[in-house]
């Protein structure tokens, strides 16, 4: 019996060392050369050099990572770009970052990466989706086992898939950009067939739409177009309605439907923001890109994907690297390898490789964005306030790209939530008691039940969710005002009076200082 | 022949005489009040009369401050009511009580006024200690601080360690009293000019906040 058992033993033992090793956690081995880790701005920078064993093969690699949880903090993920109006376009990480400080400058912009793959010989225009603030400015490519689409929600909950799309509609948002109204666009460049239905023409359509349609001609702002001149993207103001038979002109396009015979649903201050209206989990998505392979899923790297592509495939050469990866307690980091530098040991990484080093570093979630040329990692040096760059640029130098993201510090402004229509709220009171005291901080009193606000020096509004607010302002006479902002409840208050408030250089501090001691003793 | 000639000086001394002034008074004809005829203490006197309205201390005070390299004007407001003195700077306003031992602030902080022990240092007087002799006048209603006059502001603008001098200044005054001060002020080596204009004398009526 005692033989028996001996038997057994080794025939196993021979049967395990005889089996062949599979692709597995145990392959990868990271060995640690340098390793530098250091807060800047409350996010983590490690900067590592090391060899990176795997699949039998072993490479120096260089690469940066930069992180912060989005759960703990008030750091938000922001998607970039630098599109001009009615084109898309490409530019460097520091020009996105220079954007998104204009659109959002209650935000402090710290740090950045690279975005989507994009049509880099042409218009700039990425591949798939691309969602800033809620503005679908790019529908995508749809489905794709390649292709994966990456977006945060205000509370900062990373959504990744594929979204589906529920086709073009109309949001009307007001002054305050609140959603008055959403209405589906049941047809393009196409009259409405019956009175419930809604139309949209775009110059595409050269024809006249005839009379008697009642029609809302819209100045725009900004309209997108696809890779197939499909403009998905459509923006703009009221310019005039009409029942007369009208020509689609240049940088307009028309809404038709019966139900614009309603006076108040238009307002000549309302934004109308035609766009795919997105699902499968990205209704709530604020800011999204779109991402190349899932390069981890529930905490398993994608190898048997890997594997499964063409032996041409770029996920098995090595390149300089970008991926976005998202931890298990809410952590969002960026990954950017170095390559194409053999000599300096910089030789870049496959897929695979890539995904061992995301889920190295706690990943259960990660996807590759666009490599090569393109990656580019971007940190504020608080000393220059430039954004240094954190890895080797292969091109040798920052190269354009089309979309990016973004770590930024603050509050989003809440926007685009649903508000009733006829809008029947009452509205909160404007706040009172405004002053700055003696340090240049602004103060007043607000709403303690909606601490929200609209802060507006010399007419340049910002969101701020506090009663006393630093102000730094150059030499001169500012106009303030503050107002509460609404929400789906109550409606936005009325501006405050104008509190005058003159900024003195030194110089002229001091001469006025003179008068003030002549005040107390004369 | 000289009794003609004679007669002839005779009369036309008595035609010179004829043309005197009938007195050596300020042209008025009825001599200059205080029994002196002295045209400096003339001078004197209207230039004391003209900073009487100190005495009384209620006058509305507007500073400019022309920057002349950016072409920028500051303009603030400083409102003397007997012991309580207003500034207003923009929304910025606070009152002073000077009726006690120690000055008190009070600075409005949104609806309120926060009241506080003023922290600003102890003045020299400025215009409040400007005498005749300091000045050459200029004509009727202009007076210029002499020279050797203008280091009698140095306690003045010693309380600020950034204002290196005050340089040419100028009264200018209408009938009844000083209502422009102007002069050059260097701070950091930058030459600013400083326009204080007077007005409201008299009619000024500050209540210190409750």
């Amino acid at each position: 019996m005692k033989k028996l058992f001996i038997t057994i033993f080794v025939s196993i033992m021979l049967l395990l060392s005889l089996t062949p090793n599979t692709y597995s956690a145990n392959d990868f081995r990271f060995d640690i050369l340098t390793h530098e880790r250091r807060y800047v701005h409350g996010l983590e920078h490690i900067r590592r050099t090391g060899l990176l064993t795997w699949n039998e093969e072993q490479k120096e690699q260089h690469y940066n990572y930069l992180g912060v949880n989005l759960k703990t903090t008030d750091y938000n993920i922001i998607a970039s770009d630098n599109y001009r109006p009615f084109e898309w376009g490409m530019s460097n990480l520091r020009v996105h970052i220079a954007t998104a400080q204009q659109r959002f400058p209650q935000l402090e912009i710290t740090a950045g990466v690279n975005g989507d793959f994009y049509d880099i010989n042409n218009t700039g225009r990425s591949t798939h989706t691309h969602i800033v603030d809620y503005e679908v400015k790019h529908r995508g490519i749809g489905a794709s086992i390649h292709r994966s689409v990456i977006g945060f929600t205000t509370d900062g909950d990373m959504v990744h898939g594929n979204p589906s799309f529920l086709g073009q509609h109309l949001n009307i948002l007001n002054e305050f950009r609140e959603l008055k109204k959403r209405i589906k666009i049941d047809r393009i460049n196409q009259l409405p067939q019956n009175d419930l239905e809604v139309a949209i023409f775009h110059t595409s359509f050269e024809d006249e739409i005839p009379e008697d349609y009642i029609k809302v001609v819209v100045k725009a702002s900004d309209i997108k177009t696809d890779a197939n001149g499909n403009a998905n993207y459509s923006k703009g103001q009221l310019d005039y309605k009409t029942t007369e038979a009208v020509k689609v002109g240049e940088k307009s396009f028309i809404l038709v439907g019966k139900m614009f015979q309603d006076e108040d649903l238009i307002q000549p201050t309302d934004t109308l923001l035609v766009q795919e209206l997105l699902s499968n989990g990205f209704e709530n998505v604020r800011h999204a890109i779109g991402a190349g392979a899932p390069l981890v899923l529930n905490g398993v790297v994608q190898h048997d994907y890997f594997e499964s592509l063409p032996s041409n495939n770029m996920a098995h050469f090595r390149h300089p690297r970008t991926a976005v990866g998202e931890k298990e307690d809410g952590t969002i980091f960026f990954i950017v390898v170095d390559g194409r530098d053999i000599i300096a040991g910089k030789n870049g990484v496959k897929y695979g490789e890539l995904g061992e080093l995301m889920k190295l570093h706690g990943a259960v979630n990660a996807f590759n964005l666009d490599g090569g040329g393109s990656s580019t990692m971007l940190l504020r040096n608080d000393e220059t306030g430039e954004y240094d760059g954190l890895n080797t640029f292969s091109d040798g130098t920052i190269r354009s790209i089309s979309n990016g993201l973004l770590f930024a510090r603050g509050n989003l402004e809440p926007t685009f939530y649903e508000i009733p229509y006829p809008d029947t709220r009452a509205s909160y009171e404007a706040p009172t008691g405004l002053y700055v005291d003696g340090e240049g901080v602004f103060h007043f009193t607000g709403n303690n039940e909606n601490m929200q606000y609209i802060l507006k020096i010399n007419g340049r509004e910002t969101y701020v969710t506090k009663e006393s607010i630093p102000l730094i302002l150059a030499a001169g006479t500012h106009e303030i005002q503050v107002r509460v902002k609404g929400n789906p409840n109550y409606a936005t208050s009325p501006f405050s009076d104008t509190f005058t408030y003159n900024v003195h250089n030194d110089d002229v501090r001091a001469i006025l200082d003179l008068f003030r001691n002549i005040a107390q003793t004369n | 022949m000289k009794k003609i000639l004679l007669t002839v000086i005779f009369a036309l001394s008595l035609l010179l005489v004829g043309c005197l002034p009938a007195n050596n008074g300020n042209g008025d004809g009825n001599g200059n009040g205080d029994g002196t005829d002295n045209p400096d203490e003339v001078a004197k006197t209207l230039f004391n009369e003209r900073l009487q309205f100190l005495d009384e201390n209620n006058f509305e005070l507007e500073i400019k401050v022309k920057d002349h390299q950016a072409l920028k004007e500051t303009i603030v407001m400083m409102y003397f009511d007997g012991d309580v003195v207003k500034y207003i700077d923009g929304d910025y306003e606070a009152y002073y009580d000077n009726s006690g031992s120690k000055s008190k602030m009070y600075e409005k902080q949104g609806n309120t006024f926060v009241v506080s022990e003023s922290n600003f240092k102890s003045s020299d007087l400025f215009f409040y200690g400007f005498e005749f002799e300091q000045f050459s006048v200029n004509n009727e209603t202009s007076y210029i601080m002499k020279s050797d006059a203008l280091a009698s502001l140095d306690g003045f603008i010693g309380l600020h360690e950034a204002v290196d001098s005050i340089e040419v200044l100028q009264l200018r005054a209408n009938e009844n009293h000083i209502d422009e001060i102007i002069f050059d002020i260097v701070v950091n080596e930058t030459t600013y000019l400083v326009t204080l204009t007077i007005s409201n004398i008299g009619q000024v009526n500050l209540v210190l906040p409750a």
